[in-house]
């Protein structure tokens, strides 16, 4: 009789189970398809005993760091009615970036964000992948502008450029860039070199990240912004959810054109540079420090203060460097639409921003010199594409989802 | 002549927010020539084209070989806070690139202002504002008998602004004091001041009468489409000086 009732006990007790099982598979499968459909990418889903749905995806498809991850959670919480707390892992070429923790009161959410995406990514880890963003190419036409008025015999010289790019990450962390410059427009007296076809930036790249995503590293080589050939290396440290400390240091020669043909020197150049970066979420505030040897050898530092508004990005700067002292200011604006839709295995977009920083070059010197130059390695490094920051991030993906912006 | 000079424009915007108009070749807000205590909303970045009398230059040193002319200008400006504006501004002109030479280039003067007000105006007291217009070297008293710089506008302000509203008509009253640091706009400082009013049919449309502190100018501007900015303004009563001019409010 025991030994019935205990069998009758285990069945009853695996009828009750078997529904929640298959519902919770149905489901997280259903909503990785679901966030698929909206345009997210190698997303993962999986959820906690009806306490909180996990999830991971990168958003390709969305304008900026915190817009894709808006859509995200917004549908989590209309396919999770009754559940109020999700958790959500944002990647970037298939690499973890950080983890948002959105939580539900009554209609109007709360997000957090932070570099530890460790739990997030831990829960998701053995789950389906939907819609792989592996070996996707893009194809993106950034304008360029340069504009020159610092001459004293013409009212200024511009050259206004197409630069074709071919962008895609073939592994977890890979990234590989071609692009060519071709001048459309320009008055130039001095230099020849903005006026032929070129290469902008060509170079392959490998994110690295450690497993509680406080350090990050990247390491590229190929052909860098402004005419440079060689390797770089970056390191990040977030030593709290507002400041990181980092590192970079690269080694390079040049490569120009010159009369139609390019001449290129070997590597000669090493450029180091200590880091500094915060943000104040009050003030929307970022700043930023570096200091240490740019890339013409000249020994300075640069601080540069932006305001984010948004997709925007409004900032100023001063740098002491090589006994000679500049400054100036940048800013990145949108560009193209806030979603742009990649379907099939190559998408021709419009670029996300546009961004342009002016100089004064006060002094000659500076200007001949090329003091305060650094490397860059993509052909959209701004203060708005790519800021994966948890805490501005957070804080939009907050004003999206109770619908204070659009 | 200036090289690209960066100049922080900083306006911070009291009491009532009303379509907000410019100082044409500033790039920041205030009247025709003169500046107010009128700040913007944060996030509002707007951009034109001026043609700005010579009745409203200030002496630039060599351009046109020191004979006064009206000018295009070009700015752009950006309020980061309600507290702080900051623009860019050049101005374009005649000038020996050459010394030697007869022959002339067209080339520009460039300059970075910056607009702070501390206080916002309230009901019963002003808005005040201090400005820095051409930002250019830190030592700003005592350059006067020559000019180490080319900081044509570089001048240091005060300014307060109050508003009534009169059966839906707004009235505004402005008064700034102007120190300038080069010594041939000397005759421009002191006080200046205007007065503004805006229509109750319309309120985008401005009215404007001020004293530069040489002259009185006249002039109106209008925020159409909700973009669209147009000033024009008759300087001393004389000269014809307008500008159009593109705004946008970033909504964060």
């Amino acid at each position: 009789m025991l030994v019935t009732r205990m069998i009758r006990i285990h069945i009853l007790t695996l009828l009750l189970c078997l529904p929640m099982v298959s519902l919770s598979a149905a489901n997280a499968e259903d909503t990785a398809v679901r966030l698929a459909a909206l345009g997210l990418e190698n997303v993962r889903v999986t959820e906690q005993a009806d306490e909180a749905v996990f999830a991971a995806f990168e958003s390709t498809s969305y304008r900026g760091t915190f817009r894709g991850a808006a859509v995200g959670i917004e549908e989590l919480g209309r396919l999770y009615p009754n559940i109020n707390t999700f958790k959500v892992l944002l990647m970037e070429n298939q690499m973890p970036q950080m983890a948002l923790t959105a939580t539900r009161v009554d209609g109007q959410w709360r997000v957090k964000g932070d570099y530890d995406y460790s739990e997030v990514e831990l829960a998701t880890s053995n789950m389906k992948r939907t819609n792989s963003s592996s070996a996707k190419i893009d194809i993106t036409a950034y304008p360029m502008f340069t504009w020159m008025n610092h001459r004293l015999d013409v009212l200024c010289e511009y050259v206004v450029s197409l630069a074709p790019t071919v962008e895609a990450s073939l592994w977890k962390g890979n990234r590989i860039t071609l692009q060519g410059i071709i001048p459309v427009s320009y008055y130039v007296k001095s230099l020849k070199n903005p006026t032929y076809v070129r290469i902008g930036i060509a170079d392959i790249a490998q994110d690295m990240t450690s497993r509680n995503g406080k350090w990050q590293a990247t390491l590229a080589g190929g052909f860098f912004f402004f005419d440079r050939l060689g390797v770089d290396l970056r390191l990040a440290y977030h030593a709290t959810r507002n400041l990181t400390i980092g590192a970079e240091a690269s080694y390079t020669g040049e490569a120009v054109v010159n009369d139609g043909h390019y001449d290129i020197s070997a590597p000669d150049k090493l450029s180091f540079l200590g880091k500094a970066d915060f943000y104040e979420p009050y003030t929307k505030l970022q700043a930023q420090l570096m200091g240490g040897r740019f890339v013409y050898g000249d020994y300075g530092a640069r601080l540069d203060v932006s305001r984010h508004l948004s997709d925007y990005t409004i900032g100023v700067y001063g740098i002491l460097t090589g006994g000679e002292n500049s400054a100036g200011f940048h800013f990145a604006i949108p560009l193209g639409p806030k979603r742009q839709m990649r379907k099939g295995a190559v998408r021709v977009k419009l670029p996300d921003y546009f961004d342009w920083e002016y100089s004064m070059d006060p002094h000659v010197e500076y200007f001949l010199e090329q003091m305060g130059e650094y490397i860059e390695t993509r052909p959209d490094e701004n203060r708005s594409a790519h800021y994966w920051q948890p805490v501005h991030v957070a804080q939009y993906a907050q004003r999206i989802l109770n619908k204070n912006i659009k | 002549m200036k090289r690209g000079i960066f100049l922080l424009t900083v306006c911070f915007l009291a009491g009532l927010k009303m379509t907000i108009a410019a100082q044409e070749y500033h790039g920041i807000t205030g009247l025709l020539q003169v500046p107010d205590a009128e700040a913007d909303s944060a996030g509002t970045f707007r951009g034109g084209i001026a043609w700005v009398d010579k009745r409203m230059l200030p002496d630039m040193g060599s351009f046109n070989d020191g004979i006064p002319f009206s000018a295009p200008c070009y700015t752009i400006g950006f309020s980061v806070w309600e507290w702080l504006q900051l623009s860019y501004s050049g101005t374009i002109g005649k000038i020996h690139g050459n010394k030697s030479s007869n022959e002339f280039n067209y080339n520009q003067d460039r300059h970075v202002n910056l607009k702070l007000l501390p206080l916002k105006e309230g009901r019963w007291w002003p808005a005040v504002a201090i400005g820095w217009d051409d930002i250019g070297n830190l030592k700003v008293f005592g350059v006067e008998e020559s000019m180490t710089s080319n900081n044509y506008f570089e001048d240091l302000y005060v300014a307060v602004s109050k508003h009534v509203d009169v059966k839906g008509y707004e009235f505004g009253a402005h008064l700034a004091y102007r120190y300038y640091t080069w010594k041939k706009n000397k005759d421009r400082q002191g006080i200046c001041g205007g007065i503004t009013v805006r229509p109750a049919f319309y309120k985008p449309l401005r009215g404007i009468v001020e004293w530069d502190g040489l002259g009185v100018n006249v002039g109106a501007d209008v925020l159409l489409w909700r973009h669209l900015f147009v000033q024009a303004a008759l300087a001393h009563g004389q000269g014809f000086s307008g500008s159009v001019g593109y705004q946008y409010r970033i909504k964060f």
